[in-house]
């Protein structure tokens, strides 16, 4: 037998790679499964997760760089982990990158009590979507929808920011109560604490016949 | 209405509203969350094309320690000119301009021929 022969053999999947083309094809193949079982997933949850980072933040851009950063993190770190993991995963990764951007804000708001005459960057730059014209007048009982939302998010925007994450991921990802607590990265007792908190409040602001 | 019902129904109500509000999602958005996630899934292939690539200089290492195995464990030769040898052909091997050589295999295969011709004639 030649001495090549037993090279693949040995080497693995580099050799195969090497000395076989039919083989690279089967080594790449998993990258390849991996990337579009991660582009599913993604494709199924960033319209939510946006939307849920929307309510948080108060900010398309800010919502739109979380749920970036999130997804970054999640395909570099975690994307070669079991993919029944990822969702728990990428809320966790994305409440932190919220509260990033919450903590960042803070900061910001006291560097500007101090220096009132200076003015930030992006409030300079302005809105490049203000000179849109809305769109059409929506019909009536669209007109109710959004406004039932709005106060929603009103009212989810005062929540303590645990109460709130917790009331999301339960009530709008529909996640049971131990998936709350991974993604939350908490006890499952909190998560049940924080979300009767925050069903109580919102009962509260929103009044009976909301 | 109990308070357990009441939950439910405020849950009910706020997801059938969040549920709305998403499949509403302008363009302009939808557009970036695909840009986003293109950007994620580059990460994943771009990584793997890496870590393929850190690999290979620990492969070519491999495949040159099982060539001097190879060529340092053949031949009748005592343990020194087998050393010698070995380097000597390791050095051949390595050297990428020896690499002409092996085009000229023929020639010195028909050479080797000739030669004992040569000197005895």
């Amino acid at each position: 037998m030649p001495a090549s022969a037993s090279l693949p053999a040995f080497f693995g999947p580099l050799a195969t790679s090497r000395w076989d083309d039919g083989a690279r094809t089967s080594v790449e193949e998993p990258i390849l499964e991996q990337a579009r079982a991660l582009d599913r997933f993604l494709a199924s949850i960033e319209k939510r997760a946006f939307r849920m980072a929307r309510i948080a933040l108060r900010h398309d851009d800010d919502a739109l760089d979380s749920v970036q950063d999130a997804m970054l993190q999640l395909a570099r770190r975690y994307g070669r982990r079991p993919s029944e993991e990822w969702r728990p995963l990428f809320y966790r990764i994305l409440q932190n990158r919220i509260r990033d951007c919450q903590r960042r804000r803070r900061v910001q708001a006291r560097i500007m009590a101090w220096l009132p005459g200076l003015k930030l960057q992006d409030d300079a730059a302005g809105d490049e979507y203000a000179a849109v014209p809305d769109r059409a007048p929506l019909p009536p009982e669209q007109l109710a929808v959004d406004q039932a939302m709005q106060a929603l998010e009103r009212s989810l925007a005062e929540l303590p920011g645990r109460q709130q994450e917790a009331f999301m991921l339960r009530a709008f990802e529909g996640m049971d109560v131990a998936q709350t607590a991974a993604a939350m990265g908490c006890s499952e007792g909190s998560v049940k604490t924080h979300y009767s908190r925050a069903v109580h409040t919102l009962r509260e602001q929103l009044g009976v016949a909301w | 209405m109990s308070d357990q019902s009441e939950h439910d129904d405020l849950e009910r109500k706020a997801r059938t509203l969040f549920e709305d509000s998403v499949e509403r999602l302008d363009a302009h958005t939808r557009s970036k969350l695909t840009q986003a996630r293109n950007r994620a899934l580059d990460e994943v292939k771009q990584g793997a094309t890496r870590r393929r690539w850190i690999w290979a200089p620990a492969g070519g290492l491999a495949f040159a320690a099982i060539v001097a195995v190879v060529i340092g464990s053949g031949g009748l030769r005592s343990a020194g000119e087998a050393d010698a040898v070995a380097l000597e052909d390791i050095d051949i091997v390595a050297d990428s301009e020896s690499f002409e050589m092996l085009e000229d295999v023929e020639f010195y295969t028909w050479l080797q021929d000739v030669a004992p011709d040569r000197h005895s004639g």
